[in-house]
């Protein structure tokens, strides 16, 4: 705990950058979707983060880490991202941006929320304060009513939900796997379900040169989102610091 | 707002603002700083 202000410093710098990142994917995110679907932009996203990723695995000679006897727990991962992403990609094309982040930004919340029932961890009262003004906020935001209710506030918000679930089974993994064998299951198994989804009519739109920079952008983007764990951070006491944290190094460029 | 001349609604900013505010109560819990704030206090 001695080390905890310069960790703090540390976070908020990391926060700064996260939002950097996270401003830009929305942009790209939104740039794409002029062209693709949801599904079509996680496809070829989720091909430039498997390459990326293979590419430093191979460099780094991890792939002693790639481990294959917890397919079960990383799919359920994925799956929880990939709705997540699909519908947060989905919301960046129809609602505000600033209306998008604000209620992304909850998605802390409901691992608060969470995890006791998925985690078994203490849901003391300062936690449950900060539930009832986290939702709090969320009303203010989505301001529900017949006329400001639609499909990119509730694909915004249900968006949180998914990633909150991705935080707490990524915790979950991270007792037995490392961040290569994650992220590579990640890209491998979203590819495969991208595939998937959007071929599933038959109707798949190849990329063109158009949304090239956004899909491409988004893939980098978000494999830097995700490459940095907390638990290499040495942040005091990882549940709490974990589930905050994760967010905001979602884009630090740490890889070991 | 610059990119795609979005609307700023204030509503969305003091929604905002208490979501930080929870995440920040987060963080302070998790990292002991309110406990240790009650100690000081006793």
């Amino acid at each position: 705990m001695h080390n905890q202000p310069t960790e703090i410093g540390k976070a908020a710098l990391w926060m700064t950058g996260a939002i950097v990142s996270f401003s830009s994917m929305a942009i790209a995110g939104r740039e794409a979707g002029h062209a693709l679907d949801t599904f079509e932009i996680m496809t070829y996203r989720s091909l430039v983060g498997l390459i990326i990723v293979v590419c430093l695995i191979s460099f780094t000679g991890k792939w002693g880490s790639v481990k294959t006897n917890r397919l079960g727990s990383h799919l359920i991962r994925n799956l929880a991202h990939f709705t997540g992403q699909n519908l947060w990609f989905y919301a960046v094309t129809l609602s505000p941006l600033a209306q998008v982040f604000a209620l992304e930004f909850t998605s802390p919340l409901w691992v608060m929320v969470l995890s006791p029932l998925l985690l078994g961890e203490r849901l003391t009262r300062i936690r449950g304060i900060a539930a009832l003004l986290g939702f709090a906020g969320i009303l203010i935001v989505a301001r529900p009513s017949p006329d400001s209710l639609n499909a990119g506030v509730i694909t915004a918000a249900s968006c949180a939900i998914f990633f909150a679930l991705t935080v707490i089974f990524t915790k979950r993994l991270t007792r037995h796997d490392g961040i290569a064998s994650i992220l590579f299951w990640l890209t491998s198994m979203q590819l495969v379900l991208g595939l998937i989804m959007a071929g599933w009519d038959a109707d798949m739109t190849l990329p063109t040169l158009q949304p090239c920079p956004g899909f491409c952008s988004s893939g980098l983007l978000g494999w830097r989102r995700i490459s940095a764990f907390p638990m290499r951070c040495r942040l005091p006491r990882p549940p709490w610091w974990f589930l905050l944290i994760l967010r905001a190094f979602r884009s630090s460029p740490c890889w070991q | 707002m610059i990119l795609y001349d979005e609307a700023v609604v204030v509503w969305i900013f003091v929604g905002a603002a208490l979501i930080f505010a929870a995440n920040y109560l987060n963080i302070l819990e998790a990292a002991g700083r309110i406990g240790a704030m009650k100690q000081r206090r006793s």
